[in-house]
């Protein structure tokens, strides 16, 4: 490899891309109104001197204007913000001619780079950039933010992603030709139980701003109608298995009587069976507590889906000439107490007049 | 072909022509069968029901209360009260001539008052088991005590209006000779009913506040969820087989105009009644309150009959037989009937063999 002469070390970098961000610094540098004002005489870098001594008196007059309110605290950071920024690449043109020369002077040359970076930015956001002096805490801060976002993951939306997964095994065995009742009732318990671990938790989050309260019914209304389907499915998976046993046991019980020619009377008393049958089974599946525990949750999952959506549509009748049901339920009340207390007075009246 | 197969053949043959042909007779029989009961519908039907002469005495607010117009000169005393529940309607007592208990116990010369509760609406929804019990009872008690010139009466209560006029009576025995409660619920801690047993897992506070007042419909899903098959399928079935029979016919349609006849619950007391006597069982504890007043059966010391019916599936004999035990009174009667819930007022046996029972009793209790 031929060695370097000693004018090819001052000569800028031959990287093309340092090449061509060293000449937009430069000129840049040279117009810039901030940090470096020109004054007429010196290198104009072509442009006329009077053009740029007039630009130059204007911008420094806009920099020097009283600024108030948020403008006024805005501004200043934004001049200064923006010095910097071109110190930035200052450093690159400084810097850039070392960059093959040594690991040191690579360090070097990230290290003002990382400076001038943060400089920048916590000027310009108020960030709290790290430096490569503390990049270990720097490090630490993005495994813990990405440990609290696999937490958050796991906890949100974890659930649901790998219940798709498993869905999509159950869908097939629940919609294939035989089309399974109790295969669909895991599929949508298992759709309800991924939900709940992950949207439902959304649907429950307090919100803010003024239409906070509308959010939130809105949500829960949404929520408590997905609770209502599921208890629905529940339900008729509770009377579904009985239901299906009964008609194999009519089956069995039914052969004896259907043997031979069908007659009218061997209609009639399989019909009758029928009933029975049913009646018999269906009278210990209601008696269970299993049954009362399931008809309790549709009912009370249906009632928390009308409550909610009453209030829902309470709340957008708010804005209508509509009376609401709560409204005339406050009427209704007071005129439920008056007239107690007239049938008391009467009463009291009646008496004294007897007396 | 041998003989023998083709014999075989024309017997098989002969089977499915005799088959075919039953077929299309029962088909005529069917259609003939079908094409009357549309006459039958189609015609002017004979489906009244509370056809007993009555007089309109007293009313506040929903309430009326009526006199039925005696049917005999001389009449017992005192009268009587008679409370239906404030479900379904009570015209059940008086259904059509001949199935009739109220006409039945004017024939016997008994003096009949009865309250019809009425249809409560939203506005209603505050009322509570006070203003029905120490209230609209108490209020009308009074004016048949006023219209009679009597001090006291007999109340005769039916299913939830003999739990209220048991609790009357406890509340107000001074106004009460004697005590009659049909097929009525008293202890409701059992789980041969299907509706104690759904009852008690209710959220009364959540349903109160979502319908205002439980609608009728809604109470009867429940009633006919406690025996589907024959509610809903076999008894339509029973009325197609029968669609020809004119009589039939009327009596079924006048039973389902009752049936469906279902008022709403004033959601105040409907929520008391099941939270405190289905959920709680605090009639029978001597635990349930009525406004300021705690109800003691204790107080209950008229001579009371207790009507049951062994085949109740609404009110199971196991919530009325031993209500008995629990009242002060030494003169105690129970009576028991093979029959179901309606049966009690609208079965042959009612007639031949319920409503004879009950006005001996009160008979033998009254003076003329």
């Amino acid at each position: 490899m031929p060695k370097k002469s000693k004018s090819q070390k001052t000569e800028t970098p031959t990287n093309p891309f340092f090449d061509m961000w060293n000449k937009f610094a430069e000129s840049y540098t040279k117009t810039n109104p901030f940090s470096n004002p020109f004054t007429a005489g010196q290198n104009t870098g072509g442009l006329p001197p009077d053009w740029l001594k007039g630009y130059d008196d204007m911008m420094k007059q806009f920099c020097n204007m009283p600024m108030s309110g948020t403008a006024g605290n805005i501004y200043p950071k934004f001049v200064e913000a923006a010095d910097v920024y071109m110190k930035l690449f200052k450093a690159w043109t400084d810097n850039a001619g070392n960059l093959s020369s040594s690991p040191d002077a690579m360090k070097n040359l990230l290290n003002l780079w990382m400076n001038s970076q943060k400089e920048v930015f916590s000027k310009m956001f108020g960030l709290p950039i790290p430096s490569v002096d503390n990049m270990g805490d720097f490090n630490e801060s993005i495994k813990k933010s990405l440990e609290n976002f696999t937490q958050f993951y796991d906890q949100n939306y974890k659930p649901f992603v790998e219940n798709w997964t498993k869905l999509s095994g159950q869908m097939q065995d629940a919609f294939n030709g035989k089309q399974d009742p109790a295969k669909f009732k895991e599929l949508y318990n298992s759709w309800m139980q991924g939900y709940e671990s992950a949207f439902g938790k959304f649907l429950k989050m307090p919100m803010v701003g003024p239409s906070r309260q509308v959010l939130e019914k809105i949500h829960k209304n949404i929520d408590s109608f997905m609770k209502y389907c599921g208890a629905t499915v529940d339900f008729s998976m509770v009377l579904y298995s009985p239901s299906k046993e009964t008609i194999e046991e009519l089956v069995q019980k039914a052969q004896t009587i259907l043997k031979g020619e069908v007659t009218q009377e061997k209609y009639k008393q399989f019909y009758e069976l029928l009933v029975k049958t049913f009646e018999d089974r269906f009278y210990q599946l209601f008696k269970t507590p299993a049954f009362s525990e399931s008809i309790k949750t549709t009912l009370d999952s249906y009632l928390d889906f009308r409550n909610s959506n009453f209030e829902v549509v309470e709340e957008m009748l708010k804005s209508t000439p509509v009376i609401t049901r709560t409204e005339i339920d406050d009427v209704y009340q007071e005129l439920y107490n008056l007239k107690k207390r007239i049938k008391e007075l009467e009463k009291l009246l009646n008496k004294k007049r007897k007396d | 072909m041998p003989k023998t197969e083709t014999t075989a053949s024309a017997e098989q043959a002969d089977q499915k022509t005799e088959t075919r042909i039953n077929f299309a007779r029962e088909m005529d029989f069917l259609q003939k069968k079908f094409l009357k009961g549309v006459e039958i519908l189609t015609s002017p039907m004979d489906t009244a029901t509370a056809v007993s002469p009555s007089e309109l005495v007293y009313q506040e607010d929903r309430m009326k209360l009526f006199h039925y117009t005696p049917v005999k000169q001389k009449l017992h005393t005192p009268p009587v009260l008679m409370v239906y529940a404030l479900v379904n309607r009570q015209y059940m007592l008086d259904l059509q001539p001949g199935r009739s208990v109220i006409q039945y116990l004017l024939s016997q010369g008994i003096d009949v008052y009865l309250i019809d509760w009425g249809y409560p609406s939203q506005m209603d929804k505050f009322i509570t088991l006070e203003d029905y019990i120490d209230g609209y009872l108490n209020n009308a008690v009074d004016k048949v005590l006023e219209l009679s010139g009597e001090s006291k009466l007999t109340i005769a209560g039916i299913c939830q209006g003999g739990t209220f006029s048991a609790i009357y009576s406890s509340l107000h025995p001074d106004k009460i000779k004697n005590l009659i409660t049909i097929v009525a619920p008293i202890d409701f801690d059992t789980d041969t009913g299907l509706l104690n047993i759904w009852a008690k897992g209710l959220d009364v506070d959540k349903m109160a506040k979502s319908f205002g007042n439980i609608p009728g419909d809604f109470m009867n899903i429940g009633f006919l969820l406690m025996n589907p098959f024959r509610l809903v399928m076999d008894k339509y079935i029973g009325f197609m087989i029968n669609i020809d029979d004119k009589d039939f016919v009327n009596n079924f349609i006048r039973m389902e105009k009752w049936i469906f006849d279902s008022p709403d619950q004033a959601g105040a007391a409907w929520k008391q009644f099941i939270r405190d006597c289905y959920q709680k069982n605090l009639l029978i504890k001597g635990e349930l309150k009525i406004g300021a007043k705690t109800v003691n059966l204790k107080n209950i010391t008229m001579p009371v009959l207790n009507i049951f019916a062994e085949y109740d599936h609404l009110v199971p004999p196991a919530c009325s037989r031993e209500f008995t035990k629990h009242v002060g009174s030494k003169d105690t009667e129970i009576a028991s009937f093979p029959t179901g819930h309606i049966g009690i007022f609208v079965s042959s046996k009612s007639q031949k063999e319920i409503c004879p029972r009950m006005s001996e009793w009160i008979i033998k209790r009254s003076s003329e």
